[in-house]
Formats: structure tokens, C-alpha cells, sequence
């Protein structure tokens, strides 16, 4: 194989995340029923927690290692190589995210995520939210939230321990913190379409929620705001990677796969289509790398440039995928094969932290005319 | 450039420099001519090119002591995108981008003493003769003749697709001196006067209905052997250096942002009586898409900069840079086209009696995005990059 994706953010914890992918995507693949598979992620995550993932990006005075963002998206790159079904970015990325905008109220819950005995799902109101049919609704009773209709898909570990809400209530940021086991809410489970678990918080009609409120004001409002950026660009970050990796499967394939007596690779209609993927992807790449550089430096954060982005990438990836499952024929149609849970990994970009519409709208409201860099 | 002497360069000083100065001493109608997308020939650049030689930037990515400015490539990069930003016509690129730097690299003392100040003065005007009727893409098919005789080559045969012909007082061209085993054997490059006897400039009518390219014939015309750049019978490897120099012309995307920020001032001047239009929604989508994917090219264009500062191989991105940014420009004519088309499209010239008067306010969209077919075309088209690229991909 000529073509090898060289990785964004190279090190230690990319090449850790790369292998433990690696392995967990060799025996996720030949399970079928959905509680092995459960079985499978919950001792992966466990082995995770050992090497002290979940500490990456808490602070230290919290117990954690301190890292950035940056860290982060070394660990989400190396797992979304091999299509991890764990969701590191939200776990590990937009989760302490969330917590910082509680201040003093989250240290708690950030030490036992640095610790390892807290497994924290992010339910955020603007993506999770509108489930058609039960839309979440939120307003004040007395100093309590009270929550009626679901929150829906929530990106979680194995076996989550609590459930980070975010949402705004008669106007209000507010960020809410509910054990796993409260009865005042019901779940339902599901896999997303790359295999990840997520979990539905239904909410029932107007449930009064004492005790679970963590903090409201300017402050979550900000926090929620960051994390939802963080969360979008590390969708970004995963798609690149799944690209880079899915790239040189989709090259090895053609290169081997014969018919018509020659290699795949010998025809001009598919090394074409090969050369417009490898250039999608590393403009996907150099946008996403420089991102990453400029997410890191101090300072505000590029929002407008990391919305476009995730503009870019998201219907990048759905036509990355499509034409790499194109380009495998039959083979690309099954399940079995790594290539193709990696295009259902990039399927998946488009929706996570806002579909196309809602960036294309947020982006609208905000005048192009005025603000172009151009 | 040496990290020490780089350390001390304050960037965003010299852009508020260049800017300065282009705003300035760039005459109002140049930079309007290209803000209204209008042709711009030898008049616009040469004039330009005149102001900037007077300034000591004349020609920034020559060597000092042929007059270049000793700028670090970053700074290169900076006056590109900064003049571009401008709407400052281009200088004559083919002249002091293309076959100047082939005269530093090839050239005899003579031939640099001969040609360059010309160039870089403004005063004399450049053309490529490069493709034929029977080699566009496959340019080493090329069949023009040139035989030696004494000190002259007796050259005999056709170029095609000429930009600037018309206006050009030389050609740098490829000819046939000889058929070797291989096609790019016994290809050599000779520098042409136009106003050779025996050479005829016939103009090409292009579908934009502008006069930019040309045909140019070649009947029995006789050229000096102390025209001729190199070696006899070696000039593939000299063009090849040219075209890596043209295709990495993509890394500057000022003129896609520019473009942009032209065609959003358009839609939104088209549409003012119609704000609730639901076609204006949907351009002014496109326009975010585009834009996003404008600023991956822009960041493929600085890893190419600094991959050349710390002397890595380019490898496979100027193709790359050449597929994105010519895609690109075509996405934004489209967007452009499908704003005004509606009102253009039917009314392309002007055939009445009133023909001296302006065309339909507008038109320059439809001429644009039809002028604008021409860039997966040219400088190895969107096929032959992607042969390219495959071929690296693929191993073989």
C-alpha cells in the first residue's frame, strides 16, 4: 500500500488509541447480539479507564492530568481509525466541557470522572432535545426543574453512572445532574448506526426534578455553548481519521480485488474516484489540522471557522462514505467488513452536535456579509 | 531564510505595508477593471507591473541580484494574497512567474541580460507556446518543427489555446528537434520574437465571447540557436519545472475569497427586492459550503508554503491544490450564474442599434462562469491531475 494518512495530532495517545481501537474493532465485529457487543465496550471501557483516558482533560486541582482539547482529539483520532464504538469525544472531551461552566459544584463529579467511578453521559438540549413527537420542554417550579417530553440518541459509555443535562429553562441556562437509577426518569437504549450505544432520558409530563439541579446562569449558558463547539469539532476530528484510514482500505482493496482478468486498480473510472476521495480528505485534514492548532492557542476560540467546518464535513463524510461502499461493490455492503463500519462511522458526522440545517441557519443569522474573513 | 533572520520579519507590519501601498499606487481603474470581473490583458498588468518596478517590487520571487526583493517565501505569500485582496490586477505572470524563473535556472548570461529586465520592467510582454491541435493534456506529442540550420532553427508548424498572442512581443515556445524513443526526447525550447516573419497570430473566438487566446502559425520562421533556452532535445524537464511553478500558483487563495465576498455582495444586491426569495436561501448556502471549503484549500496552501521552507517534498498537493481551487472558482461562477442568469442568459449581446452602449448590468456573471470553464482545462487539466495523483496513490 503507497498511501498511509499521516495522523493530526501524533504521540502517545494516538498511537495508544490506534491499537486499543484496533483490537476492540477485530472482536466487535463478529458480534452479533447486542448484549455481547454491551459486554465487549463495557470490559474496553474498563480497560480504558486503567490507562487513564477519562483524567486526559480534567484539571488537575480536580484530580485529572490536565491535558487540553488537544489531547483529547489524539485519543478520539486513534479510536476513530478503527470505528471505536465509545464515545470518547463526549466523554472525555465535551462532558468536563460542561462542568466548567458549574464551577465549584462539578469538582465533584469531575474527580470521580478523573477517578474512574463516574461514567458521565452529555444530554444537551439544542441536539438531543427535539425528539418528534415529545419535544423536551423545561420551566421553573419554585427553585426546581421541571422536565416533560425525551431527550433523545445520547452519545454514552457502557453502563453510564449519571446524566449531564443541559438546557434553558424560561430563558435560563441550567445544567442538571441525574443519577443513573432515578425513577423520575425512564430510558430506552439503542446502538447508533457505528455500533456506539445510545440512550433516550424520557422525561414523562412535567416531572419535577429536586435535588438535580448543578448550576444555572451566564455561566452554563457560555459552557454549553464551548461544549457544543468542542463536540462538533471533534466529530471533525473522528471524520478525518475515519477518512485517512477508510482511504487506504478502499486503495488496498482495489489494489488486490480482480475482475476482468486485471486488478481493480488498473481501470480510470475508480483510481479517479480515488483521487477525488484522497483530495476531499486532505483538505478535510489541513482544515481540521489548522483548527486545531488555533483551538489550542490562547485566546477566543474561531467559532465561525469551526461551524463551518462542521458545515464541511458533514456531508463531506456521508458522500466519503458512500462512495467508498461504491467502490468495494457487494464487499462494501456487508457488515463484516472493517471499511464499511468505518463508513458507517462517517454516516453518523453529519447529525452529531447539529444536522446541516442548523449550522447552515446559525451561520445565516450570524450575516456572512459582516463577518466573512474574506 | 534562516530561522534566526525569520524570527525578526514582523509579518502583519509588512502586509499593512503592501496594503498600503497597493491601495495607494494601484490606479482606481485597474483595480475596478478586476473588481468587475472585466478581461484584463498586456495594459492592465504591464501597467501595474511599470508602478511596482519603480517601488523595487517588480519581480519578489527572483533572486536578489536579478532583481528580486529577498523576501522569505512567507512574505512572497503575503504580497500575493495581499495584492489579490486588493483587487490589484495580476502581473504578467507569464513572463515573470513562468519563464523568467526558466531563465534564471537554464539560461545563459546572455539570455538573462538579454530577457529579464524586460520582463521585469513591464516592457516587454510575454505568450507560451505550448499546446497544439494534437497535444493539449498529452503535451509531449507536440509536432511543431524546428530544424537547424547554421545558427538559426527553421521552425515550421501551428500552437493553439496562445493566451495573449495578440498582445505578446515574444513566445517562449516548445518545438520538435528531433524523435527519440521516448516522445518527451527531442523537445526543445526557443524564445520566439512575434514579430518573426512568417508568424501569424490568428484570434480564437471563445465561447465568453472575448478575444484572449489565439492561433499561432509558424511558416518558415527563423530563430536565433542564441534564442534557444539549454540544451537542444532537453526541454521536457525545463517545461516540467515551469508547470510545478504554475500549478502551485493555486496555494494563493486570495482571488477565491475575493470571488466570494463578490458573489455574496451580488446575491445580496440581486435579491434586495426579494428578501423572501426562496433561491437567494439557497445561494446564499452554497456560498457557506463553498466558504468552508475555501479556507481547507487556504490551509493545504500554508502546510505547502511551509513544506517548501523546510525543504519536505511537496509530493502529491500542488495537484491536489490545483483540483480544489479550479473546482472551487467553478462552484462560485455557478453561484454567480444561477443568481443573475435569470436575467442574463437571454440577453448575452447587445445586437440592436445601441450596441456601443454597456451590456445588461450583470452580464460579467454569465461571461465568467463560461471564461471560468477554461480552469479544470488548463495547467494539466482535472483528469490528468487526477491520473497524477492516482498513480501516487496506487503505487504504479
Amino acid at each position: 500500500m503507497s498511501f498511509a494518512a499521516a495522523p493530526m495530532v501524533p504521540g502517545d495517545l494516538f498511537d495508544s488509541a490506534s491499537r486499543l481501537a484496533a483490537a476492540c474493532d477485530a472482536r466487535f465485529a463478529r458480534l452479533i447480539e447486542p448484549e455481547a457487543r454491551a459486554a465487549l465496550l463495557t470490559e474496553v471501557w474498563q480497560e480504558i479507564t486503567a490507562l487513564g483516558w477519562p483524567a486526559v482533560a480534567v484539571a488537575e486541582e480536580a484530580g485529572g492530568a490536565g491535558g487540553t482539547l488537544r489531547d483529547v482529539a489524539a485519543l478520539v483520532e486513534g479510536g476513530a481509525r478503527s470505528a471505536l464504538a465509545l464515545p470518547l469525544a463526549s466523554a472525555f472531551g465535551v462532558v468536563p466541557l460542561l462542568l466548567a461552566g458549574a464551577g465549584g459544584a462539578g469538582g465533584e463529579v469531575l474527580a470521580g470522572i478523573a477517578a474512574g467511578t463516574h461514567r458521565v453521559a452529555a444530554a444537551i438540549a439544542p441536539v438531543h432535545g427535539t425528539a418528534a413527537g415529545s419535544p423536551m420542554a423545561a420551566r421553573w417550579s419554585d427553585a426546581a426543574p421541571r422536565l416533560s417530553g425525551a431527550m433523545i440518541g445520547i452519545d454514552c459509555p457502557p453502563d453510564p453512572t449519571h446524566f449531564l443535562v443541559t438546557c434553558r429553562i424560561e430563558g435560563e441556562a441550567a445544567l442538571l445532574l441525574v443519577p443513573r437509577g432515578d425513577d423520575r426518569v425512564t430510558l430506552r437504549h439503542h446502538e447508533r448506526i457505528d455500533g456506539r450505544p445510545t440512550i433516550d432520558l424520557h422525561f414523562g409530563e412535567d416531572r419535577r426534578l429536586d435535588g438535580t439541579l448543578l448550576a444555572r446562569g451566564e455561566a452554563v449558558g457560555e459552557a454549553t455553548a464551548r461544549a457544543l463547539r468542542a463536540g462538533a469539532f471533534l466529530a471533525c476530528v473522528e471524520a478525518v481519521a475515519a477518512m485517512g484510514a477508510l482511504l487506504e482500505q478502499t486503495i488496498a482493496y482495489l489494489s488486490n480485488r480482480v475482475q476482468f482478468d486485471a486488478p481493480l486498480a488498473s481501470f480510470q473510472a475508480l483510481r479517479h474516484k480515488v483521487a477525488e476521495l484522497y483530495v476531499a480528505q486532505e483538505n478535510a485534514r489541513a482544515l481540521v489540522t489548522e483548527l486545531l492548532d488555533r483551538v489550542a492557542a490562547p485566546g477566543a476560540w474561531p467559532d465561525r471557522d469551526l461551524d463551518l467546518a462542521k458545515l464541511y464535513l458533514g456531508p463531506a463524510s456521508r458522500r466519503f462514505a458512500a462512495t467508498t461502499i461504491q467502490l468495494h461493490g457487494g464487499m462494501g455492503m456487508t457488515e463484516e467488513l472493517p471499511a464499511s463500519r468505518l463508513a458507517k462511522r462517517l454516516l453518523m458526522v453529519e447529525f452529531e452536535y447539529g444536522d446541516t440545517a442548523s449550522h447552515e441557519a446559525r451561520l445565516l443569522a450570524a450575516d456572512p456579509l459582516a463577518e466573512a474573513s474574506a | 531564510m534562516h530561522a534566526d533572520r525569520r524570527a525578526s520579519i514582523d509579518y502583519e507590519a509588512f502586509r499593512a505595508e503592501v496594503r498600503d501601498f497597493a491601495l495607494t499606487q494601484c490606479p482606481p481603474e485597474l483595480r475596478l477593471a478586476v473588481t468587475r470581473l472585466k478581461k484584463v490583458g498586456r495594459h492592465e498588468m504591464c501597467t501595474w507591473q511599470k508602478i511596482l518596478y519603480a517601488k523595487g517590487w517588480g519581480a519578489p520571487n527572483w533572486p536578489i541580484e536579478y532583481g528580486g526583493t529577498g523576501w522569505d517565501l512567507r512574505q512572497r505569500h503575503i504580497f500575493d494574497e495581499t495584492l489579490a485582496e486588493c483587487d490589484c490586477p495580476t502581473q504578467p505572470y507569464q513572463a515573470l512567474r513562468h519563464i523568467a524563473p526558466v531563465l534564471i535556472e537554464f539560461g545563459t548570461v546572455e539570455q538573462k541580460a538579454r530577457f529579464l529586465p524586460g520582463i521585469i520592467r513591464g516592457e516587454v510582454h510575454w505568450c507560451q507556446g505550448y499546446s497544439e491541435p494534437g497535444a493539449g493534456s498529452d503535451l509531449a506529442s507536440l509536432k511543431t518543427q524546428a530544424e537547424r540550420v547554421g545558427d538559426e532553427y527553421i521552425v515550421n508548424g501551428q500552437k493553439i489555446w496562445t493566451t495573449g498572442a495578440h498582445e505578446a512581443d515574444m513566445m517562449y515556445a516548445l518545438v520538435r528537434t528531433a524523435r527519440g524513443t521516448r516522445k518527451q526526447d527531442g523537445i526543445t525550447m526557443l524564445l520566439i520574437p512575434m514579430d518573426s516573419v512568417g508568424l501569424t497570430v490568428r484570434p480564437i473566438r471563445t465561447i465568453d465571447g472575448l478575444h484572449n487566446v489565439n492561433e499561432v502559425f509558424f511558416d518558415d520562421v527563423r530563430v536565433p540557436v542564441a534564442n534557444r533556452i539549454g540544451e537542444e532535445g532537453k526541454a521536457w524537464a525545463y517545461g516540467k519545472f515551469l508547470l510545478s511553478h504554475e500549478r502551485l500558483g493555486g496555494a494563493n487563495v486570495a482571488p477565491l475569497l475575493r470571488l466570494l465576498a463578490r458573489t455574496r455582495r451580488m446575491v445580496a444586491e440581486e435579491f434586495r427586492d426579494e428578501p423572501g426569495h426562496p433561491q437567494k436561501a439557497a445561494l446564499e448556502r452554497r456560498l457557506l459550503h463553498a466558504e468552508a471549503e475555501i479556507y481547507g484549500v487556504r490551509a493545504l496552501g500554508r502546510r505547502a508554503i511551509e513544506d517548501i521552507v523546510h525543504k519536505r517534498p511537496l509530493g502529491t498537493i500542488s495537484s491536489a491544490i490545483k483540483l480544489l481551487s479550479s473546482n472551487l472558482m467553478q462552484t462560485l461562477d455557478e453561484i454567480g450564474l444561477d443568481a443573475t442568469g435569470r436575467r442574463v442568459a437571454a440577453r448575452f449581446r447587445i445586437t440592436g442599434d445601441d450596441r456601443a452602449n454597456a451590456g445588461e448590468p450583470g452580464v460579467e456573471w454569465l461571461t465568467n462562469f463560461l471564461h471560468g470553464r477554461a480552469r479544470t482545462i488548463y495547467g494539466g487539466s482535472s483528469e490528468v491531475q487526477k491520473n497524477v495523483l492516482a498513480r501516487t496513490l496506487f503505487g504504479s
